[in-house]
C-alpha cells in the first residue's frame, strides 16, 4: 500500500509539468476547539479544498497538506493529488503542541520540495496557515527560528490565523512572514469560510502568477477578516 | 449597371436592409418604386427594415422633419405589397449600431447588402465603411458576402471600398527607440463605468456593457458589449496616459492582423474621460489551461496529434513576424495570453500591453524573460524583437514538450532559479546526454524532434545564442511537412526513443508496448526485445518511474551527489561531520558522521590527531609507507596506534 501510495505520488509529478505551489494546513485541534469550532473549521477545510478544485488552475497547481495539533501532531492528509484526497475528520482534544505543528509541517513542505526538484518539476515557495485559538503548550522557539530563517529567505509564507480572541497573538506575531508580521483573525468559528474563501483566491493568484514576483492578494479585510499588526 | 448588379444580388437571397438615410433622399421615392420594389416582386423577396429605423423615423415624424414624409410614404407603399418585414433583434437606440450588430453576427450566415446614404467620408466612421470594414476584421474566413448601395441622382449605386489605397497610405510602421518614456501618469477618472454602463467610442457610438467575461484581472474587467464586440475596461489606478498613449496609436496607424485582438476604439465614460477600448472578441482556450495541463489537453483537444501541435507553433510564430514587420514588441508572451479555438485559428489577447514606440510593455513572465533581464522592472527597459524570439521559443518549446518548459531539470528549483543555459538537460549533439533530464516521457519526446528543430532550441537555451525567427517559422514548417509525410512520429507522447532504421529512416510503432503495474503504459524496442531474447533475459515489468523508485527515502547528497537514506539530513554520513582540531599540527581537519559511526561500532576512542599526524606515528612504527586514504588511516588507526 505505502508503496502504491509513493508510485501515484511521483506519477502525478512526472505526468503534469505544471509549476506547483505546496501547501500547508497546520491546525489546532486542541480540546478548545472542541464542539463548533471543530465543526466549522473541518467545514471551512472542506470548502477550501472545493474552491481549489473548481478553479482550473489551482486545481493543477496548488498541492495540499493537513497537518493537526494537539499533545501531539500528526499529518493527517499527505500531499497527493486534489481528486484522490478526503479530508479526514478532526476531533479536538488535549493540549496544543504549535511548535511541533509547525516543525512537522515544515518537514512534510521540504519533502515534497525535495520531489519536485527530484522529478525536475518546477515549484513556488510553499505556504503555510498556521491556524490556532490558544496559547502553545510546547517550546516553540526552535520552529520560529526555521520559520523565520526560511521567511527571511523568502522560501516560505506562513499566514498566522487567530481564532476568536483568546489565541496568542504575540506568538503568532512571531511566526508571521507577512508584512509588519500581521496576524489574520477570524473573528469566530462562523467566518471559517470567508477566511479559507480569502485563502482559495490568494492561492488560485498565486497560481497564475510569476515564480518570485510580489502578488497582491485580495484583501483579507473584504472577507470578516481583522488584521494584528 | 448597378440595378444590374442589385438584381443579381436579391436574386441569389441576399439580406437586403434599409437604414433611414436611404429613405429620406430627395430621390428615394423614386429610385424605391422604380429600381427597387419591381426587383424585388419580381423575385418574390422582401426588404428588411430594422425596428430601430423605423422608431427613428417616427421621431423624426413627431419633429415634423421635412423629408419624413417621403420615408413614410415609402414604407406605406411598399407595406401595400408584403415588400418589407421589420426585425426587432436589436432594439437599439441608434439605428447604426442595430445594423452594425445585425450585419456582425449575421454575416456568418447570409449574404447581406445595406441600402444606406451614410456614406460621407468627411467624418471618420461612416456606416458605409464600417458595414464593408465587417468583411476585413478577424475570423473573415467563413464570412459571407457584404455589399453596400446607396440613392444618388435617381439611381441605385453600389459604395465601393476604398479604404484599402486610404489603408495602405494611413498604415505606418512604428520606431523603435531604445530608451522608455517613464514618465507614466495617473488619469484619474471620476467614474469607471461597469455592467450596464453606456460609453461611447472615438467615433460617437455608444456601447452598452452586458456582463463581465472571466474575472477582474490586475488591470482591470473585460465586458461583452451590446454592439458584439468586447470592451475592456481598466481599474480606477491603471487608467493612465501611457496605456491611453498606446491605444491612440495603434488605432491611428490602423494596423489589423487577423485574430490579433488589437485595439479598435479608444472607451470614454459619460465625462468623457478615458477608461479602456473596444476589441474584437476572441475564441477558444487558453494555452495554459488546455495544451499545458495533460488531463485537459485530452479534455478540451481529444484528438490532437503532433500535426496540430506544430500548427498551432507554426501559426504563431507567423503572427509574432508579421507584428514584427510593423515593429509591435509583444513583450508578454505567455500562455495565458494566447487562445486556441483550433490549430489554425489562435487568437492573441491583452494586446494593450504591448510594447509600442517609447511605452514599455510593463508585464512579463519569468519564464519567458531573458536570464539577463532578470531582475529589471518590465516598465524600466525597452524589449526588442530578440526578447519576444526568446519567449515564443519557450512557448513553442512547451508545445513540442507540452506544458514542459525548458530549464525544468531533476535537480532544480523554483522557475527562476533553474534558468541557467548549463541547466538544459536536453541532448544537443555536442557529446553531452540527458543532463539532469526530468522524470517521464520528456526524453522521449525530445529524441523524437527533428534534428534541426532540436538544434534551435540548442542554440537559443543552451548556448544562449541568438536566432531569428525566420529560422523557427522554416523548421516548424520542416517538421510539418515531415509530419504530413509520415516521416515523423505524430504521437504527442512517444512511448520510446526515436527509432531509426539502417537506411536512416524514422520507424513508427516499431516497439512492444507492456502494461507497468502502475497503470502507465511504457515500451521496449523491438531491437531491444531481440537482444532480451538472445540473452535470455525476462522483459521489465516496470515502467522507467516505477524503476526508480528503489525506496522512497534514498535520496542525493547535496554535496557529493551519492545516494544515501537519512530522513533528516541532507549531507550524506560522509560529508557530514565537524572539524576537530589537531592535537599534534594545529590543524582542523574533518571527522566525518561516518568515520564517527565506525568508532562507536567498533568502541574505539575518537581521534585527536589529524590523518597526516596519525600516519607519521604509524609511518615511525612501520617503515612501510600507509596508502593516503581515509579508511586507511583509520584501520591504521586501530591496529598500529
Amino acid at each position: 500500500m505505502a508503496q502504491n501510495l509513493m508510485i501515484l505520488r511521483q506519477q502525478d509529478l512526472v505526468s503534469n509539468p505544471t509549476t506547483r505551489l505546496p501547501v500547508c494546513l497546520c491546525l489546532d485541534v486542541s480540546g478548545s476547539m472542541h464542539g463548533k469550532p471543530i465543526e466549522e473549521l473541518r467545514k471551512g477545510v472542506q470548502y477550501f479544498f472545493e474552491a481549489i478544485k473548481s478553479d482550473e488552475i489551482a486545481r493543477y497547481s496548488v498541492e495540499l497538506s493537513i497537518v493537526v495539533f494537539q499533545s501531539n501532531v500528526t499529518t493527517i492528509l499527505d500531499f497527493a493529488n486534489i481528486d484522490r484526497q478526503r479530508i479526514p475528520s478532526l476531533t479536538a482534544s488535549g493540549l496544543t503542541s504549535m511548535g511541533a505543528g509547525v516543525e512537522l509541517a515544515l518537514d512534510i513542505l521540504e519533502k515534497r520540495k525535495s520531489e519536485y526538484s527530484a522529478k525536475g518539476v518546477d515549484y513556488y515557495q510553499p505556504w503555510m496557515v498556521l491556524m490556532t485559538d490558544g496559547y502553545p503548550t510546547d517550546n516553540t522557539s526552535n520552529a520560529i527560528n526555521k520559520v523565520n530563517r526560511l521567511g527571511n529567505n523568502k522560501k516560505l509564507t506562513l499566514f498566522p490565523v487567530a481564532i476568536g480572541n483568546s489565541a496568542d497573538i504575540s506568538i503568532l506575531k512571531e511566526f508571521s512572514t507577512m508584512n509588519q508580521n500581521a496576524v489574520l483573525k477570524v473573528k469566530s468559528a462562523q467566518y471559517f469560510k470567508d477566511f479559507f474563501e480569502w485563502l482559495s483566491q490568494s492561492v488560485a493568484m498565486v497560481s497564475q502568477s510569476i515564480p518570485g514576483e510580489k502578488i497582491t492578494a485580495p484583501n483579507p479585510r473584504d472577507f470578516n477578516l481583522e488584521i494584528e499588526l | 449597371m448597378n440595378e444590374n448588379t442589385f438584381e443579381k444580388l436579391v436574386e441569389k437571397d441576399y439580406k437586403i436592409f434599409v437604414d433611414t438615410s436611404s429613405l429620406m433622399q430627395k430621390d428615394s421615392e423614386n429610385v424605391f418604386f422604380r429600381v427597387i420594389a419591381p426587383i424585388l416582386y419580381k423575385h418574390k423577396k422582401r426588404l428588411i427594415v430594422p425596428k430601430s429605423v423605423l422608431n427613428e423615423i417616427s421621431k423624426h415624424n413627431y419633429t415634423n422633419h421635412p423629408n419624413i414624409k417621403l420615408a413614410n410614404n415609402i414604407l406605406n407603399e411598399l407595406g401595400k405589397y408584403n415588400l418589407y418585414g421589420i426585425n426587432s433583434k436589436f432594439d437599439e437606440e441608434f439605428a447604426d449600431n442595430a445594423i452594425t450588430s445585425q450585419f456582425h453576427s449575421l454575416r456568418l450566415k447570409y449574404n447581406l447588402c445595406l441600402i444606406t446614404n451614410d456614406n460621407s467620408y468627411k467624418k471618420d466612421g461612416n456606416l458605409s465603411q464600417d458595414i464593408l470594414d465587417l468583411k476585413k476584421s478577424r475570423s473573415s474566413d467563413g464570412i459571407k458576402d457584404i455589399r453596400v448601395f446607396f440613392i444618388k441622382d435617381n439611381n441605385l449605386k453600389e459604395f465601393m471600398d476604398n479604404t484599402q489605397v486610404k489603408n495602405f497610405n494611413k498604415k505606418k510602421i512604428f520606431r523603435l527607440p531604445t530608451q522608455p518614456n517613464k514618465n507614466d501618469t495617473q488619469l484619474n477618472p471620476k467614474e469607471i463605468p461597469t455592467i450596464g454602463s453606456i460609453v461611447t467610442d472615438n467615433q460617437g457610438k455608444k456601447h452598452k456593457l452586458l456582463k463581465q467575461i472571466g474575472r477582474t484581472g490586475g488591470e482591470g474587467s473585460v465586458y461583452l458589449t451590446n454592439t458584439n464586440y468586447i470592451c475592456k475596461i481598466y481599474k480606477q489606478e491603471k487608467v493612465t496616459l501611457f496605456r491611453k498613449e498606446k491605444i491612440k496609436r495603434l488605432i491611428t496607424n490602423n494596423i489589423k492582423v487577423k485574430n490579433i485582438c488589437l485595439p479598435e476604439f479608444i472607451v470614454y465614460n459619460n465625462r468623457k474621460e478615458f477608461v479602456g477600448y473596444i476589441m474584437s472578441q476572441a475564441d477558444g482556450h487558453e494555452i495554459k489551461t488546455s495544451i499545458f495541463i495533460p488531463p485537459l489537453f485530452k479534455q478540451k483537444f481529444p484528438h490532437w496529434n503532433r500535426l496540430h501541435l506544430a500548427k498551432v507553433a507554426f501559426n504563431i510564430l507567423k503572427k509574432v513576424e508579421e507584428l514584427h514587420s510593423y515593429n509591435i514588441i509583444l513583450g508578454d508572451i505567455n500562455p495565458s495570453n494566447i487562445l486556441i479555438k483550433d490549430e489554425n485559428n489562435i487568437f492573441f489577447i491583452d494586446t494593450d500591453s504591448f510594447q509600442i514606440e517609447e511605452y514599455p510593455c510593463s508585464v512579463g513572465m519569468v519564464a519567458y524573460t531573458k536570464k539577463e533581464r532578470h531582475g529589471q522592472r518590465y516598465e524600466n527597459y525597452l524589449r526588442d524583437k530578440d526578447d519576444d524570439i526568446f519567449a515564443v521559443s519557450v512557448l513553442v518549446f512547451q508545445l513540442m514538450l507540452p506544458g514542459k518548459l525548458p530549464y525544468s531539470f531533476s535537480g532544480g528549483g523554483s522557475e527562476k532559479e533553474n534558468m541557467n543555459p548549463k541547466n538544459f538537460p536536453y541532448k544537443c549533439y555536442d557529446g553531452d546526454g540527458y543532463t539532469n533530464a526530468p522524470d517521464g516521457q520528456w526524453i522521449y519526446i525530445w529524441s523524437n524532434l527533428p534534428r534541426n528543430l532540436k538544434l534551435l532550441f540548442c542554440k537559443i537555451f543552451k548556448k544562449s545564442e541568438k536566432i531569428l525567427i525566420n529560422e523557427l517559422i522554416k523548421e516548424m514548417q520542416n517538421y510539418i511537412y515531415q509530419l504530413n509525410k509520415g516521416f515523423q512520429s505524430t504521437e504527442v507522447f512517444p512511448l520510446t526513443h526515436k527509432q531509426i532504421n539502417e537506411e536512416g529512416k524514422v520507424l513508427k510503432n516499431d516497439f512492444k508496448e507492456l502494461n507497468c503495474a502502475c497503470g502507465r503504459k511504457f515500451a521496449i524496442p523491438n531491437k531491444k526485445v531481440e537482444e532480451f531474447k538472445i540473452k535470455g533475459w525476462k522483459l521489465p515489468t516496470k515502467c522507467e518511474v516505477c524503476r526508480k523508485i528503489k525506496d522512497p527515502d534514498l535520496k542525493k547528497c547535496t554535496k557529493c551527489n551519492k545516494q544515501f537514506k537519512d530522513k533528516h539530513n541532507n549531507l550524506c554520513q560522509n560529508c557530514r561531520g565537524k572539524n576537530i582540531s589537531c592535537s599534534s599540527c594545529y590543524k582542523t581537519f574533518f571527522f566525518s558522521d561516518g568515520e564517527k559511526k565506525f568508532y562507536d561500532k567498533k568502541n574505539l576512542s575518537y581521534p585527536k590527531k589529524c590523518e597526516e599526524c596519525r600516519n607519521n606515528k604509524s609511518n615511525s612504527n612501520n617503515t612501510k609507507a600507509q596508502p593516503n586514504i581515509s579508511l586507511g588511516s583509520i584501520l591504521g588507526s586501530i591496529f598500529k596506534w
